[in-house]
């Protein structure tokens, strides 16, 4: 990294972070939202790609119609604010469900049990409107669809390492004749590797950030 | 009587399922986002949101129990769900906000007032009170089975509640590596309290 | 907490060495049984600890202390609970886990929540339990390197647990020659361990004693053969003894007893709290044992109510206020 970057960075660390939803700012590392389909339904690729699939459908929608039902109620919004989003997230539900469906017939859908319909109460989906400050409907689409990047990249690297560690495949092809760890299957297992991994992701991101201080002081 | 008493019996069995072999959290990983809040904001009394998820999903279910035998004969009832759902959990929100307002609505500050409806809306529109209901509908519980389920995954949450403060003093040791501070040893607590119940289920549980 | 605080507030380190010290008895019996394997099961166990500990120093940036053994007995009461036929790759995961997750991960020696040793123990036997509960018979001695399913039975906590009586006279059953857990079963050897501990002023017996006395007091009041039933606690006195002398000796109990409850990190600081502690766990310990869905959960109970130690202290501290008040 340049000098220059480097002191980019530094000057505006606070909202580079926020605004950074993949790396910085991802929702499951960082903010501890959407970790029930993580650490329950997401034990391998397959599963996790169908979560991936109805929540790449779900959260942008949800968001940007939020933001528009805010607007349009504006001071009567407080009373009406939850149904705001989980309206909207229901009715993108319908979509998320024939969308699977389609794709994978209803097996799939009875893998993922009931953590697809879950996610119409998932904060990940739903929490904006708990937010003090309003958002206008071009940066809903745009947070949605960076929130929805980051998301996703943790909930498919979840399910991968999961598989491959409980049944040595990956996406259902097998790659190792032993099971690694069997526990990742299991919720208990889930939990403790998704906590491993948010450890080593916040451990990186502080690494980083000392790095970028550090190269700004020694340039001084 | 003897139904009645049957009734009894598996509204009791499955109230202790609910609440320990079958916890919403440690088994099911249900609300598990707002427990990790919950448990690192003070402010928020655990057992008075906890209380509320349980009332609102006790009122909740018996409704969403109904509604689900009259959504039996539609072929797409699984993508409609949801959206009942919400509306049942809007009304009993609001049932409960009715029941409140009329006991104690009126000897409470205006402050007080909304911070008991935030607090009663996001114990009601969780992902917990959501999945119960799934939960028994999709596995074809009884009524009582089902009420019964209500009460103790409410009282299941509120256990893994307790048993996360529990271990506060020991997740906010300074001696935790950085990396670790927060939500990762919060997780990791985590999976091992669902590690000692797995240890009593030995069968991961239907999803 | 400092690294002084954490000595002083548990006595001495020492105490970790002695429980490695006090695991050689028991690998030797193992050894006499079963054949040189259950020596590198135990040197694979430390070494691992040892690597583990050497990695975290790195990684934590602090100096290495190759005199600080807390690792390595945790280790080596683990695989002591595992059986002989098991694979090294269990040994290392398992310890590994215990290690970097059951106590680094928490913040080190004695910051830890619940007994590593429990927590490496919990994952083997729910990841691999077809390697964990299935043992070698006594007398076999197994290949070094690859020891094979061929061979192994159940052992007698599998056979109490599923209604049966097991038969295994008592001579043997003091000995520990019937088939189960590495370091569990030799009786008298435990008993030995348990002086040594004792005498070195190890055993935390305000914990060990109520938890074995529930523990006896469970497997006498309701015994799990002879249909005895709800009979008077007198009745049936011979089948009672037999019951109590198979709960305690045939799984993990007395094992748990001496080398887990020494661990004082995770007992309550308080006396009376400390009895609480250990009749709670005697009492989970005995409902996961014969209403869990494994043979033995003495580990399990452990995690569960590792959780809610410090609830004792408080609990305790608060009736030490009441007592106060109402003697003003």
């Amino acid at each position: 990294m340049t000098i220059e970057k480097a002191r980019y960075w530094a000057e505006n660390m606070t909202e580079l972070s926020k605004n950074d939803r993949l790396w910085l700012n991802n929702p499951v590392i960082m903010q501890g939202v959407g970790l029930a389909p993580m650490v329950v339904a997401a034990t391998s690729g397959y599963t996790a790609l169908v979560l991936a699939v109805a929540v790449a459908v779900m959260l942008t929608p949800t968001r940007v119609a939020g933001a528009v039902l805010r607007k349009a109620l504006g001071e009567q919004y407080d009373r009406f604010a939850v149904l705001c989003y989980a309206l909207p997230a229901a009715l993108c539900y319908i979509a998320a469900y024939f969308l699977v469906r389609h794709l994978w017939g209803p097996s799939a859908l009875q893998q993922v049990g009931v953590y697809l319909p879950l996610l119409v109460f998932e904060p990940l989906i739903i929490r904006r409107y708990r937010a003090a400050v309003p958002e206008g409907p071009a940066r809903a689409l745009r947070r949605g669809l960076y929130t929805t990047v980051g998301y996703l990249v943790v909930l498919l690297g979840v399910g991968l390492a999961r598989e491959l560690l409980a049944q040595g495949s990956l996406m259902g092809v097998q790659l190792l004749d032993v099971q690694l760890f069997p526990l990742a299957a299991q919720p208990a297992g889930g939990f403790m590797l998704l906590g491993a991994v948010c450890a080593a992701w916040r451990g990186r991101v502080r690494a980083f950030k000392r790095n970028i201080y550090q190269e700004v002081e020694r340039n001084k | 009587m003897s139904v009645i008493l049957k009734a009894l019996a598996e509204f009791v069995l499955y109230a202790v399922l609910a609440a320990f072999a079958q916890n919403a959290v440690l088994s099911r990983a249900l609300g598990v986002s707002h427990l990790v809040r919950l448990v690192d904001d003070g402010a928020t009394g655990n057992g008075a949101f906890c209380l509320l998820l349980t009332v609102v999903q006790v009122v909740a279910v018996p409704l969403c129990w109904g509604t689900n035998q009259l959504l039996t004969p539609f072929a797409y009832r699984s993508a409609v769900r949801p959206l009942v759902f919400l509306l049942i959990t809007a009304a009993a929100c609001g049932l409960v906000w009715l029941v409140y307002w009329l006991a104690l609505g009126k000897k409470q500050s205006d402050d007080a007032h909304k911070e008991m409806g935030a607090l009663l809306v996001t114990a009601s529109f969780n992902s917990c009170v959501l999945g119960t209901m799934l939960i028994v509908t999709t596995q074809s519980l009884t009524l009582p089975q089902a009420i019964g389920f209500a009460l103790g995954s409410g009282l299941g949450y509120y256990l893994a509640v307790v048993l996360v403060a529990e271990g506060q003093r020991r997740l906010r040791n300074r001696r935790i590596p950085m990396s670790f501070r927060g939500l990762p040893i919060t997780l990791l607590y985590l999976g091992m309290l669902a590690l000692a119940i797995y240890g009593f289920t030995g069968h991961t549980l239907l999803i | 907490m400092s690294e002084k605080q954490v000595v002083s507030r548990h006595g001495s380190l020492m105490v970790y060495q002695d429980l490695l010290v006090a695991t050689l008895p028991l690998l030797a019996m193992a050894v006499f049984l079963y054949g040189p394997r259950p020596a590198l099961l135990w040197l694979a166990a430390v070494v691992t600890a040892n690597l583990c500990d050497q990695l975290v120093a790195l990684l934590r940036h602090r100096p290495f202390d190759p005199l600080e053994f807390s690792n390595e007995s945790f280790g080596a009461v683990l695989v002591l609970l595992l059986p002989a036929s098991v694979s090294y790759y269990v040994v290392i995961v398992s310890v590994a886990v215990a290690v970097l997750v059951g106590k680094e991960a928490f913040g080190g020696l004695g910051c830890y929540p619940f007994h590593p040793t429990a927590v490496g123990y919990a994952v083997a036997a729910v990841s691999w339990p077809e390697q964990v509960f299935s043992f070698p018979q006594p007398g076999t001695w197994l290949p070094v390197v690859n020891a094979g399913s061929a061979g192994l039975v159940q052992s007698a906590s599998y056979t109490l647990k599923n209604g049966g009586t097991p038969r295994i006279d008592t001579l043997n059953l003091m000995l520990g020659n019937y088939a189960g857990p590495m370091g569990a079963t030799a009786v008298v050897i435990l008993v030995a361990c348990a002086l040594l501990l004792a005498v070195r002023r190890r055993i935390q017996w305000d914990a060990a004693l109520p938890f074995l006395a529930v523990c006896f007091a469970i497997a006498w009041l309701f015994p799990r053969m002879g249909r005895v039933g709800l009979a008077l606690p007198w009745v049936e006195a011979p089948v009672r003894l037999a019951s109590v002398g198979y709960e305690l000796c045939s799984g993990t109990i007395l094992y748990a007893g001496i080398f887990m409850l020494s661990d004082p990190a995770i007992l309550p600081r308080h006396r009376a709290a400390r009895v609480a502690f250990g009749l709670t766990l005697g009492v989970m310990s005995m409902l996961y044992r014969y209403y869990g869905s494994y043979e033995t959960g003495v580990c399990f109970a452990m995690i569960l109510v590792g959780s809610f130690a410090s609830a004792f202290d408080r609990l305790h501290l608060r009736w030490l206020d009441r007592k106060e008040a109402l003697n003003q």
